[in-house]
């Protein structure tokens, strides 16, 4: 390690007057990494050459820019709020309606999307007839008893 | 009951009132406070996008939403606009001859372009700070097809204090893209010795400015402008002719608030710190009509409404306010029609910009379509 550092302050000091020596440092982790380092600067010089290094720079300018517009107060509402989506979306009344919301809509789309005339007053009351319609029904109804909101 | 009014429905007023109204959400339950909205406008307009309508790239139902979807809805919303406000005793009087006493009051009026303060600007000069003036560019520009332009501004301070600089910039990408650059020239001029009020951002600007060959005039205080000749006259004694001006008005805050006696050399006094209105007891200024040394731009109207909120909601229940703010401001700039950088400062932290881009451009783009978010006080 001796001899590669020697010769690293050797390489160093044709460019001293211009750059200064390596420090002591830098020069340890030279010796110690040159293979690695060596190909992550071909890595790099080749981004660079490509435009990825540039882009790569502005993309993290986002990052400093989302870090410069937030506040303490809205990272924390954000946070609240993305627990509050979460915590709905997990609940386990929520997943089984949203599984079966899709067919749902799907049935009703297709009965709507007919040219078949709105079925009158008695047509809806014989649609009560069957027992699947009871059942929907009176879950909407449940469903209505607990969404006013809570009085004082 | 305790009764709490916010005047203006623009990002500030909006913002305050959301999040007080999430904030106070068992008291407002309860009936123990009552919260309104007073504003003069049944929609809520996102200005900043009046710069993208003067180039064509939006319209108004892009920028324009009606106010209440945008409340909470424990907020009442009166679309009435304020004649005056009263503090002994303590009410907000509006045009339909309406009272609504208060307890606290948040003043959030916003400000408005007064280009009849320079003689001929009405008759011969388009802005870009009204939709109606957005719209009225956007025409003007599609046809113009050889001259000069001259971006002017001359009232000082003004909304968004980047965009003037940022019309420079798009003006110069708008030609280009036409192919007619080589027959536009763009003159940008600035009242003082420097092309941005702002030390740093003017450091940043002058040499983009420069690299797009915008001709920029500095100490340029606008005294008059002669519709017949289309010439500039300035207090500095020069000419300056155009075939287009693209001025920038002054601004004012709104007449009500200099009728009710609250304001002192065009502005309302406001405690840098606090945002509280001084000499006034319950009173809070959010946004352009305070008199503060910070940017009228949205961002800081929204930054400032979270410290009002934490405080008047502090006030309501008993306990002592300790939100404070620190002058933050947030301004995304334009660079050209593909291109933009950012700026963010405040009371004791200068601006760096860093090197515009396409990315940031786009999280611009992306901004103006979740500015409802904003409004809504979830970010």
């Amino acid at each position: 390690m001796t001899q590669e550092r020697s010769e690293l302050n050797s390489r160093a000091a044709v460019v001293e007057g211009e750059t200064g020596p390596i420090p002591g440092a830098v020069a340890d982790a030279l010796a110690e990494n040159g293979e690695s380092l060596g190909r992550a600067l071909r890595i790099l010089s080749r981004m660079e050459q490509e435009g990825t290094l540039q882009e790569l720079a502005d993309v993290l300018a986002l990052v400093k820019l989302i870090k410069e517009a937030l506040t303490d107060d809205m990272v924390i509402g954000l946070a609240q709020r993305a627990q509050h989506l979460a915590a709905a979306a997990t609940d386990p009344a929520v997943a089984a309606l949203a599984g079966r919301l899709p067919a749902a809509l799907r049935a009703a789309e297709a009965a709507a999307a007919t040219a078949a005339p709105p079925p009158t007053l008695t047509g809806l009351l014989r649609q009560m007839r069957d027992p699947e319609v009871r059942r929907g029904l009176a879950y909407v109804l449940n469903l209505a008893r607990h969404l006013p909101p809570p009085t004082a | 009951m305790q009764d709490i009014v916010v005047v203006g429905g623009g990002v500030g007023g909006t913002v305050t009132a959301n999040l007080l109204a999430e904030e106070l959400a068992a008291e407002l339950a309860a009936g123990q406070v009552r919260l309104r909205l007073i504003t003069d406008q049944p929609d809520h307009v996102y200005k900043p996008a009046f710069l993208y309508r003067a180039f064509g790239r939006t319209s108004p139902p892009a920028y324009r939403r009606p106010q209440r979807e945008l409340l909470h809805p424990a907020v009442e919303l009166i679309v009435d606009p304020v004649r005056r406000v009263e503090v002994d005793p303590r009410r907000v009087a509006v045009e339909s001859d309406r009272t609504f006493p208060y307890d606290y009051l948040v003043l959030a009026a916003g400000s408005r372009v007064v280009p009849e303060r320079t003689p001929g600007l009405g008759e011969a000069g388009e802005q870009f700070y009204t939709e109606e003036g957005a719209s009225r560019l956007y025409r003007r520009l599609e046809q113009f097809a050889a001259g000069t332009i001259v971006v002017s501004v001359i009232g000082v301070p003004h909304m968004c204090p980047v965009a003037p600089l940022e019309m420079a910039f798009m003006l110069d990408a708008f030609f280009r893209e036409r192919g007619r650059r080589d027959q536009v020239e763009i003159v940008y001029t600035y009242p003082i010795n420097r092309c941005h009020s702002n030390p740093a951002i003017a450091q940043w600007a002058a040499p983009e400015l420069e690299a797009r060959h915008i001709r920029v005039e500095t100490f340029f205080n606008v005294e008059r402008i002669d519709p017949a000749r289309k010439v500039i006259e300035t207090m500095e004694g020069t000419e300056l002719p155009f075939d287009l001006l693209i001025g920038i008005p002054e601004h004012a805050a709104p007449a009500f608030l200099e009728a009710s006696g609250l304001t002192k050399d065009g502005w309302v006094p406001t405690d840098r710190h606090t945002l509280e209105v001084k000499g006034q007891e319950g009173m809070w200024a959010v946004g352009d009509v305070t008199d503060l040394p910070v940017s009228k731009a949205g961002s800081v109207a929204h930054y400032q409404a979270a410290t009002v909120a934490a405080n008047l909601a502090a006030r309501v229940r008993g306990l002592p306010p300790v939100a404070r703010y620190n002058g933050k401001t947030f301004c995304f700039i334009e660079t050209g029609s593909d291109a933009g950088t950012y700026v963010e400062f405040d009371y004791d932290h200068p601006p760096k910009p860093v090197r515009a881009s396409r990315w940031i451009h786009w999280a611009k783009l992306a901004y103006n379509q979740t500015y409802w978010l904003t409004a809504r006080g979830v970010v």
